[in-house]
């Protein structure tokens, strides 16, 4: 791992690292209500994630990410081709192992429903601190909240009582009780205010490093995703069209596809060159 | 498809995937996508929302006949003991010969069986005490139970739309408030009390209106097509409708009341909840008026709520017509069942119970035919 | 660029205040706005900001029992706030049009799409039925609708969410306003047919000298559109001016802080995106 400077560690060319979660040839369906109306989300994808990496995969909807990242975490069931995490499969019916299952945490776009609205937010984290199997204290809890950069007195709040984005580093912290290998993030920063999304990502990135984490990140942002990660995929359709090193990707994309998804996206700087 | 390498190398695999056909998009419409050849056409028959749901009626009256069949079967007592009740010195001998007679002494299947097939030929047996057909029976009470089944929903639906979208659009002003306290005392207060009350103050103590049957004895009525309203019409007997809607007004009032009270809740509900839908806002800024917006945008896509609980709501009519037409001595499908029930009238029973079971399943397809016409988003695809 | 256009709308010392459960909310206070012809002015903000109900307030459908409006809002020689609301309604759709964020849910799923065009067509513009109903199929076809004719008898659940805004854009700009508010018109839909919907936007807007009002988030959005730009926070207007000198060089805190969060795509990567501050 590179060592950590003040300038960002991400998107240089990192050491070959081992291969920590392995999509082969993934297939996700979806069965329709009516004759024929079925759907096939994901069509033979084939990615890795090496440890201490963070893989970004990008595309609009319907191209299959978020079914796919759900897929690599043991959230969906495949159904063709297989997930080997850590050169193990997953089960392809979604019955993970305990310890698997910890180690795959996943955080999703929308906080609010994640949360029990009827519990208080310290109970939710002790809940999942507990997971592991000792007995999580009050302090235990603070720290976790001191870890997302929460003030201590937020054990006590219910989730109504919290803002989009503190709701966001809530969820975040559960995930992390659970002591993760692997942090696969859908759409973590969508539902947020810019300056919002900007503090998560930071955080995100400094938890990343704090904590060793290899990280999943899926969004339809490239510019977020170029953020925080080493290489990108690009997804259309249920299929990864380009995938490679983040600067490569953006600086010199190979598909139409790919550039075509460049140009939309407006730059605020367009005029400060002028 | 894709090629790229998985990299575990530092000089990783920059990849893209060859110009991979585009798959099968999502199920948005499309200029060439209508479907031709008659095999697709016969296809889209098949699987037709009406035809499928049209198809359901003759299953249900199916299903209801055979459990009808077998419920009355198994009641305790049987008609031949009711009809020799009061018959003294009766030997055994002669009860065996009656219950032979009446087709009793076979078998459950076979008398299920032989009910059946007698179905499908039309003939639906007779009365074991007037000996009379219950195909004409059911002929003579049915247009009764109809008129008053339509009258109720009529009143009601009128009434429950009405005072619906007036609390609709007073709300939260007292307007609102009082309506709505309205509708739950009428749906709370059990039918029989307002029937009762009803037949005191509007029958006893006014005067005003009839309390029993459909028809004054003293009119002489030839039915025709058994619908008075129709009826007048073809035999020029105008007479014959002052006192048929006289006779119609308490059940039919009794049963709307009761009812008009959900229908009022269900529509200020769709109303509002259609009122509060972005369309609207789209239709506001095209500068339509408020009028025009509650017509063309708001009453349309509150009525499939509302038509779907109408719906409901006439099975509950129908069960508590059957009741109704007791306490009124309204000769309807309903008496006759009750009457069969009691006397163990066997196929009477199960005609009349065949026959609710139909105007039910009929009615709810028709509704849910109906919202398959006013909603688009429900059609195939 | 040419000379300064001359203003269209506008807004002076507006103030806007709900009142709701909870007590008053102060949604817009005391803001300044021009609308020139033919351009587009970007209101940018985050949420609770105050830009839509600036938008709806311009086009009065905020107006309510609990909403109270100060402050003047010129247009045609006349004050909007002060106008009654028949007068307001028969500028809707006329002079003043709308189109809202998420086209999911702006159009009736009950009519069909042409017919919802041709009503803005009959209401606004006086025309026959059988002749709206023309003028849609041939607004579909500016809108970039493949077949319009087929398409104008499809119901909105059959389009896209991207086809889906061109029609709302060819309801808005059917009697070619001389105002369309736009809140957050691309927001809900994908980036590559965001580009290609305000593409369709803005230029049919320019072509008809109608003069723009964008509401966003999106400061690249600004970037490529916005000939002026206003930056709006709790209600007011923090900086405002020509988009590139707001873009280029920014004056006020917030506005350095709002260009700073955006993670670009190209160049080196910053290390924090947030400035350092307390956490919540």
């Amino acid at each position: 791992m590179s060592p950590i400077d003040t300038s960002s560690s991400v998107g240089q060319v990192p050491t070959p690292q081992p291969q920590i979660l392995v999509a082969h040839d993934v297939h996700v369906v979806y069965r329709g209500s009516r004759a024929g109306a079925g759907e096939h989300a994901v069509r033979g994808v084939s990615l890795a994630l090496h440890e201490g990496e963070t893989l970004g995969i990008v595309g609009e909807s319907g191209s299959g990410k978020s079914s796919l990242a759900r897929a690599m975490a043991g959230l969906e069931p495949i159904a063709r081709g297989r997930v080997t995490y850590r050169g193990t499969d997953l089960p392809l019916d979604t019955h993970l192992s305990r310890d698997v299952r910890l180690d795959l945490q996943m955080v999703f776009q929308d906080p609010a429903s994640a949360l029990n609205p009827r519990r208080r937010i310290g109970a939710a984290l002790a809940d999942a601190l507990g997971v592991r199997g000792r007995r999580p204290s009050a302090a235990d809890v603070e720290r976790l909240l001191d870890d997302v950069g929460l003030p201590a007195d937020f054990a006590g709040r219910y989730p109504a009582q919290a803002s989009g984005g503190q709701l966001q580093r809530v969820v975040i912290a559960r995930a992390l009780a659970a002591e993760p290998t692997v942090l696969l993030a859908d759409e973590p920063v969508s539902a947020l205010d810019v300056s919002v999304q900007a503090q998560v990502l930071d955080l995100l990135v400094e938890l990343r490093e704090r904590h060793g984490l290899s990280m999943v990140f899926v969004s339809h942002d490239l510019g977020v995703v170029r953020h925080v990660s080493d290489r990108i995929a690009v997804m259309r359709r249920g299929e990864v069209v380009e995938v490679g090193l983040a600067d490569d990707v953006v600086d010199h994309p190979q598909h139409p596809y790919t550039r075509e998804l460049l140009a939309a996206v407006p730059d605020p700087d367009a005029y400060a060159a002028g | 498809m894709v090629t790229a390498r998985l990299p575990g190398t530092v000089a990783d695999a920059h990849s893209t995937a060859t110009a991979a056909p585009d798959p099968a998009p999502a199920p948005v419409w499309r200029p060439d996508d209508e479907p031709s050849g008659w095999r697709s056409w016969a296809g889209r028959v098949v699987h037709h929302p009406v035809v499928l749901r049209l198809a359901q009626v003759p299953v249900v009256a199916f299903v209801v006949t055979i459990i009808v069949f077998l419920v009355a079967h198994l009641l305790p007592g049987d008609p031949v003991t009711q009809l020799t009740a009061n018959v003294n010195g009766i030997t055994p001998e002669e009860v065996a010969q009656l219950t032979s007679q009446l087709g009793l002494d076979a078998g459950l299947a076979d008398q299920l069986r032989s009910y059946l097939v007698g179905l499908l030929h039309g003939q639906m047996g007779i009365s074991f005490y007037s000996g009379a057909s219950v195909s004409s029976m059911l002929a003579d009470a049915l247009p009764a139970t109809v008129e008053l089944a339509v009258a109720a929903v009529l009143l009601a639906g009128l009434l429950g739309i009405v005072t619906g979208i007036v609390a609709a659009r007073t709300q939260g002003t007292w307007v609102d408030h009082l309506i709505r306290g309205g509708a739950t005392i009428g749906f709370s207060v059990p039918w029989f009390v307002v029937a009762l009350v009803a037949i005191l103050v509007f029958g006893v103590w006014l005067g005003w209106l009839p309390i029993l049957g459909r028809l004054p004895t003293s009119l002489t009525y030839e039915p025709t097509t058994g619908f008075v309203l129709v009826d007048a019409v073809l035999q020029g007997r105008p007479d014959l409708i002052g006192p048929w809607l006289e006779h119609l007004a308490l059940p039919a009032l009794t049963l709307a009341v009761t009812s008009a009270g959900f229908i009022t809740r269900v529509t200020r509900t769709a109303f509002l909840d259609a009122q509060a839908q972005q369309w609207v806002r789209t239709a506001r800024m095209k500068g339509l008026t408020e009028s025009a917006i509650s017509v063309k945008h708001v009453l349309r896509n509150a009525s499939v709520p509302i038509l779907t609980i109408v719906g409901l709501m006439f099975g509950g009519l129908l069960g508590g017509a059957v009741v109704t037409e007791a306490v009124f001595s309204y000769p309807g499908v309903g008496s006759l069942l009750v009457e069969a029930v009691t006397r163990r009238d066997y196929f009477v029973l199960q005609g009349s119970a065949l026959v609710i079971a139909l105007m039910f399943t009929g009615v709810n397809a028709l509704v849910d035919l109906s919202v398959l016409a006013v909603d688009p988003r429900l059609r195939r695809g | 660029m040419a000379g300064p256009r001359p203003s269209v709308v506008e807004v002076r010392d507006l103030h806007v205040d709900f009142a709701t459960d909870r007590g008053p909310v102060h949604a817009v206070r005391g803001i300044d706005l021009d609308l020139a012809v033919g351009q587009v002015h970007a209101l940018v903000g985050e949420s609770g900001s105050g830009k839509s109900v600036t938008g709806l307030t311009i086009m009065g459908l905020t107006r309510g029992p609990r909403t109270t409006v100060r402050g003047a809002i010129r247009y045609g020689g006349r004050d909007l706030v002060q106008a009654d609301e028949s007068w307001m309604r028969s500028l809707r759709g006329r002079e003043l049009a709308m189109v809202f964020q998420d086209p999911m849910t702006s159009l009736n799923p009950m009519h069909p799409v042409g017919r919802q065009i041709a009503e803005t067509l009959q209401v606004n513009a006086g025309r026959s039925r059988r002749v709206a109903r023309a003028d849609a199929v041939e607004l579909l076809d500016r809108v970039g609708i493949r077949e319009p004719a087929k398409a104008a008898a499809r119901y909105p659940h059959e389009f896209s969410g991207g086809m889906r805004q061109r029609v709302v854009i060819a309801i808005a700009l059917a009697c070619e306003p001389a105002v369309l508010v736009a809140d957050e018109p691309t927001t809900a839909l994908d980036v590559t047919v965001q580009a290609q919907v305000l593409d369709l936007m803005v230029g049919l807007a320019r072509a008809s000298d109608t003069a723009v009002l964008l509401v966003t988030h999106d400061l690249g959005v600004v970037a490529r559109y916005a000939e002026q730009v206003s930056v709006m926070r709790s209600g007011q207007i923090l900086e405002r001016g020509p988009a590139q000198a707001v873009l280029g060089d920014p004056q006020h805190d917030y506005t350095r802080a709002l260009l700073a969060a955006i993670p670009r795509l190209h160049g080196p990567r910053r290390r924090r995106l947030s400035p350092v501050a307390t956490p919540g």
